[in-house]
């Protein structure tokens, strides 16, 4: 990109940001109309030792835990043109630095359990469970690139990968993946998609792509819009690699989510409302298919009524298929749509919002109002029995395994409940995340593995540029 | 020798800034609306500025800059690092610009008609007219703003732009060529028009 484009950028941006005189008087009025003080609930805790390892640009601060035993680090990231596979340290321990979490953070008199720390470091995300649930990876920022860590169920490092621009990451099996890897040069003709092997060095490229699918059965949907350069064309397509790495040929279309069997792939067709030769994404509307991976249709939408498709889950059994979208391209209120598969029929739920399904029967969603957060935000439950929402219970996060297991909290909120239901009986308790949260702090990802045994969250806290985390919860 | 002290006059302007912001986000923990008042005026215009870019509007700017303002204010206990306030900021101000958007989820549409065409005789201007581009940039992904927000407006480095969104640097990198990229193929489709 020419230095000449970019100057004329930032003027462009100068000038569009100029706001008249009277939005200042406003935002100044507004300090002088603040309500009184509340204090925060938040205690102050004293930071973690792992976080003083990532403000010394250290890829990874690696805390131990009693419950999956001291995890290993070791340094990643050769950096070099062509993505490489890292395999484990021959003998346990070689290059980690494992440091203990103060216990003073561990534990709380207030909690049933203080969730055990799976990795610190300055930027951490969850990448996914295996099919199989018996392997995790989360990513961290390198010092030089990013990097995927593959874990086992044990807590112990069992490969990793490392390039720069590495943006997403999926798992066939329990032994080979798909990643994504950008390249940041200014020729670069774009994002490329590459199959890996723990164990092996080797990375092989699959094409351009510039998103991928990953789902529990293994198959991954990688997507490209166009020809590939996301910059010149509207259309997407996707192919599909099956656990076996083979590669189906290039259908329309643009993969949103995989059933959770891995028998069916929820695919979003847009209609651009006003085609352009080239540039941008113009408006579009448009509609939901659920294909085979083979691509045989399974059901559609009748016609294209959705913008701007957003969080889409199948129930547990796949008979239902609920998601986010608006009501149209411009000015559209977000709202739920649940999709009978069988028959099509589409409910439309007035509200919007993160969603998760407790059951085949039960959509739980994390609501907020669109008055900017005057009214509280709150969990909310559809019955697709009686067809009624009613309020589930308090915080902005819902995760729900669907076999039995609901767990709800906040992001800035502290300790989490979970209710766990099976053979008629339930069980609930309460859990810190060890770690103090409040307004900066986020809990961007909360997956649970394939077998509903597990939940990872990472946590993410901007006060004092700390680092992110991911904890494990086992009900 | 002038540079020298220069240099370190700044210093010891810099120091004083981060004197007086500590003290300040005390006074306001303890509920000094004055002192929160002096706190943030520094940066209501650019926080403005970057709200405008991001919603694509002067209404939603208000909103989403008032809305950081209440939460900065409820949650300054949750500040523990007091000299770290403008980042802290900067981070609620985008939340809230991002919040807005996503509660509103339509394309912006931004109103051009205000911008000022006076600047369209420089040489600059005539090879990239500032509306065109404007045009392109309203129609990009709220994302893409965010990122060319943070770095060729408010011109963040890397490391804390990535900070701000919880990415890699090397993503964000990534990031700002491919939405620079998007924004230079909508301006040609604009000019082509």
């Amino acid at each position: 990109m020419s230095q000449h484009f970019e100057d004329a950028v930032e003027r462009m941006l100068h000038e569009v940001a100029k706001v008249d005189r009277s939005l200042l008087e406003e935002a100044r009025g507004t300090i002088a109309a603040l309500p009184n003080r509340r204090r925060s609930v938040a205690r102050r805790m004293p930071r973690r030792v792992g976080f003083a390892l990532a403000g010394a640009a250290i890829v990874v601060g690696v805390v131990a835990v009693s419950v999956l035993g001291p995890l290993q680090s070791r340094p990643i990231g050769t950096n070099s043109s062509s993505p490489t596979m890292a395999t484990p340290p021959a003998s346990p321990g070689a290059s980690a630095s494992a440091v203990p979490l103060p216990s003073a953070i561990r534990t709380g008199p207030a909690y049933n359990e203080t969730l055990p720390v799976l990795l610190t470091g300055r930027y951490v995300a969850f990448a996914g469970w295996s099919p199989d649930s018996s392997r995790y990876a989360i990513a961290s920022d390198g010092t030089r690139s990013p990097t995927i860590h593959l874990f086992d169920r044990s807590g112990a490092e069992v490969g990793s990968v490392a390039h720069e621009g590495l943006f997403e990451f999926a798992w066939l099996d329990a032994n080979r993946f798909v990643v994504i890897a950008s390249e940041a040069s200014v020729n670069s003709a774009g994002p490329l998609a590459y199959l890996g092997r723990i164990g092996s060095t080797e990375l092989t490229s699959v094409g351009q792509y510039d998103s991928l699918v990953g789902g529990r059965s293994g198959s991954v949907a990688l997507a490209r819009t166009g020809n590939g350069d996301p910059s010149v064309s509207t259309k997407h397509q996707y192919v599909v690699v099956a656990a076996d790495g083979s590669v189906s040929k290039p259908r329309d279309g643009d993969p949103v989510a995989w059933s959770r069997d891995g028998s069916m792939l929820a695919v979003y067709h847009a209609t651009a409302l006003a085609p352009e030769p080239s540039g941008v994404e113009p408006p579009t509307l448009g509609s939901l298919e659920i294909v085979r991976p083979t691509g045989e249709r399974v059901a559609s939408t009748q016609k294209p009524s959705f913008a701007n498709p957003g969080a889409l889950a199948f129930s547990p059994d796949g008979a239902r298929v609920a998601f986010t979208y608006d009501t149209a391209p411009l000015r559209g209120t977000p709202q739920i749509a649940v999709m009978e598969i069988r028959t099509g029929h589409v409910t439309m739920l007035p509200q919007s919002g993160p969603l998760t399904w407790a059951s085949n029967d039960e959509l739980l969603f994390a609501y907020t109002s669109t008055d900017y957060g005057k009214t509280p935000a709150g969990i909310m439950s559809w019955s697709a029995v009686t067809g009624r929402v009613t309020t589930y219970g308090r915080g902005d996060v819902v995760a729900a395994s669907g076999l039995g297991t609901v767990v709800i909290g906040s992001d800035t909120a502290h300790d989490f409940t979970w209710t766990t239901t099976t053979g008629g009986s339930t069980r609930t308790g309460t859990f810190s995340l060890g770690y103090t949260m409040g307004f900066g702090t986020w809990i961007p990802d909360y997956p649970w593995s394939p077998d509903g045994s597990s939940l990872i969250i990472t946590v993410g806290d901007w006060n004092n540029g700390t680092p992110m985390d991911a904890v494990l919860f086992r009900p | 020798m002038q540079t020298a002290i220069i240099e370190a006059r700044e210093d010891r302007v810099h120091e004083e800034v981060i004197r007086t912001s500590v003290g300040l986000v005390d006074a306001a923990v303890r509920g000094d609306r004055g002192a929160f008042e002096r706190l943030v005026e520094p940066y209501l215009s650019v926080a403005l500025g970057a709200a405008r870019l991001i919603t694509g509007n002067e209404s939603d700017a208000g909103d989403a800059v008032q809305d950081a303002l209440l939460a900065s204010w409820q949650s300054l206990d949750d500040l523990r690092n007091p000299e770290l306030f403008a980042a802290w900021f900067r981070k609620i101000v985008i939340r809230s610009s991002t919040r807005c958007v996503q509660r509103r989820r339509h394309l912006v549409e931004m109103d051009l008609e205000s911008q000022d065409p006076a600047g369209a005789a420089d040489s600059v201007e005539r090879e990239f007219d500032r509306r065109q581009m404007a045009r392109a940039f309203a129609r990009l992904d709220p994302k893409d703003r965010v990122l060319l927000t943070l770095h060729h407006y408010w011109q963040l480095p890397v490391s804390e732009s990535a900070l701000l969104l919880g990415l890699p640097e090397g993503t964000v990198r990534s990031r700002v060529h491919h939405a620079l990229k998007r924004l230079r193929a909508g301006f040609e489709a604009e000019e082509r028009r």
